[in-house]
């Protein structure tokens, strides 16, 4: 191990410790800290977390939302792929964004969104 | 303790293990672009649905897609030749991250693997060798190397618990994704079982076994067979193969990261047990 010019002056070698120790331990904490977290927050949940490290370890072959559209001739399912700038992550919630582009549809009198998670709720647009 | 830390915190180490790092780094950074190259021009375009992150807000919507892509290239080139590589490293830092965080939609691991890669490299020295052979230019500080290892331990760790969990080991979690020629020529029954546990133990096995220099050599080797075995069995996904880009390059890092750790721990057992000398400051080879 060779040590840089701040071995030189034991105060500057010293300051550079503590920059270095708080960087590095700032670093490592946040790091372990927010998979951590995330995992907490799933639990024994279906859906993935965001930022969590899970690769290919959750079950959901299909999405985590379905979306149901009610307009005065009835409900049909609605492939909202289209409406999206990729594919459907299972991480992600997509009804507060959704349902509200959804009811912007003057037909459309209700959107019921079904969650792996939450359950099925029906929101009505007008 | 605090003396071990002050030495540490002023070690060096050679640069040919970080120049390895950003070459593979800058490989597995255009390879990601390269998947999402597609979702550029609606990724930015503000006529369409976005769904936002808290704090970014709508800020980065309408950015020029081209600008973005353009910042991202020309980072990855200096990295790959080694020309102001910290420059290299922001350019494809804020050009991934503004990608990313325009859209929780783009959110995929391989991307934010990039993303805090890249903000170690913007700490790192990683040009003090211009090419993973050498020569040095000079030494590089060694508690970003550290990071850098510590950040893939990291994953490995999290990535190989999760393993673990029970709907993983009745392999419900893998059976879904299997695809490939592969997986039709083998049709045994109790192949995601199998390929969970493997990959499991391998990403456990990895994340300690790199730090060591006896196991070092096989971790990469399994570490390689990992990634391999994921794109050849399991189901495409666009940042599969920039995950492993990034996952490898950080496996040059533990030679860097270790050196100066293993001496201090020389030197602590020396201090325990009188009878040997401590040993002396040496200037450690990149490969140590």
């Amino acid at each position: 191990m060779e040590a840089g010019d701040a071995s030189d002056d034991p105060r500057r070698r010293r300051r550079r410790a503590v920059w270095v120790g708080l960087v590095v331990g700032g670093w490592l904490a946040i790091q372990l800290a927010v998979p951590a977290i995330a995992l907490v927050e799933r639990g024994g949940k279906p859906r993935p977390r965001t930022f969590a490290w899970q690769m290919f370890s959750h079950q959901l072959e299909a999405p985590a939302e379905s979306f149901t559209v009610t307009t005065a001739s009835g409900s049909r399912a609605v492939d909202v792929r289209p409406l999206l700038t990729g594919p459907m992550r299972r991480e992600i919630r997509y009804a507060p964004a959704l349902v509200p582009k959804l009811c912007e549809d003057p037909a459309v009198l209700s959107v019921t969104v079904t969650d792996v998670e939450s359950g099925t709720t029906t929101v009505a647009c007008r | 303790m605090i003396a071990a830390w002050e030495r540490l915190a002023s070690a060096t180490v050679g640069g040919r293990p970080l120049a390895a790092t950003r070459v593979l780094y800058a490989i597995g950074a255009l390879w990601l672009l390269r998947t999402d190259h597609r979702r550029f021009a609606t990724g930015f375009d503000p006529d369409r649905l976005h769904l936002d992150w808290p704090l970014v807000g709508g800020h980065l919507r309408g950015l020029p897609p081209t600008l973005v892509e353009g910042a991202w290239v020309i980072g990855a080139l200096l990295l790959i030749v080694g020309i102001v590589p910290r420059v290299g490293a922001a350019a494809v830092t804020l050009s991934a991250f503004a990608f990313y965080a325009v859209d929780r939609q783009h959110y995929g691991n391989g991307g934010y693997f990039i993303v805090l890669i890249g903000m170690l490299l913007v700490l790192a020295d990683s040009g003090a060798s211009a090419t993973p052979w050498g020569p040095d230019r000079r030494r590089a500080s060694w508690w970003p190397a550290f990071l850098l290892a510590s950040q893939l331990t990291i994953v490995y760790l999290y990535a190989g618990v999760q393993k673990f969990r029970h709907s993983s080991l009745t392999g419900d979690t893998i059976a879904w994704q299997l695809h490939g020629p592969l997986v039709d020529r083998i049709g045994w029954s109790h192949l995601p079982v199998a390929l969970n546990l493997l990959g499991g133990i391998a990403e456990l096995f990895c994340a300690i076994a790199l730090w060591f220099a006896l196991t070092r050599k096989l971790a990469v080797v399994v570490g390689v067979i990992l990634h391999v075995g994921i794109l050849c069995f399991l189901r495409w996904s666009p940042d599969m193969a920039a995950f492993a880009f990034a996952s490898w390059s950080l496996y040059p890092a533990f030679w860097a990261a270790s050196g100066p750790l293993a001496e201090e721990l020389a030197r602590w057992r020396a201090a325990r047990s009188p009878a040997d000398p401590a040993p002396e400051p040496v200037r450690r080879s990149a490969t140590a």
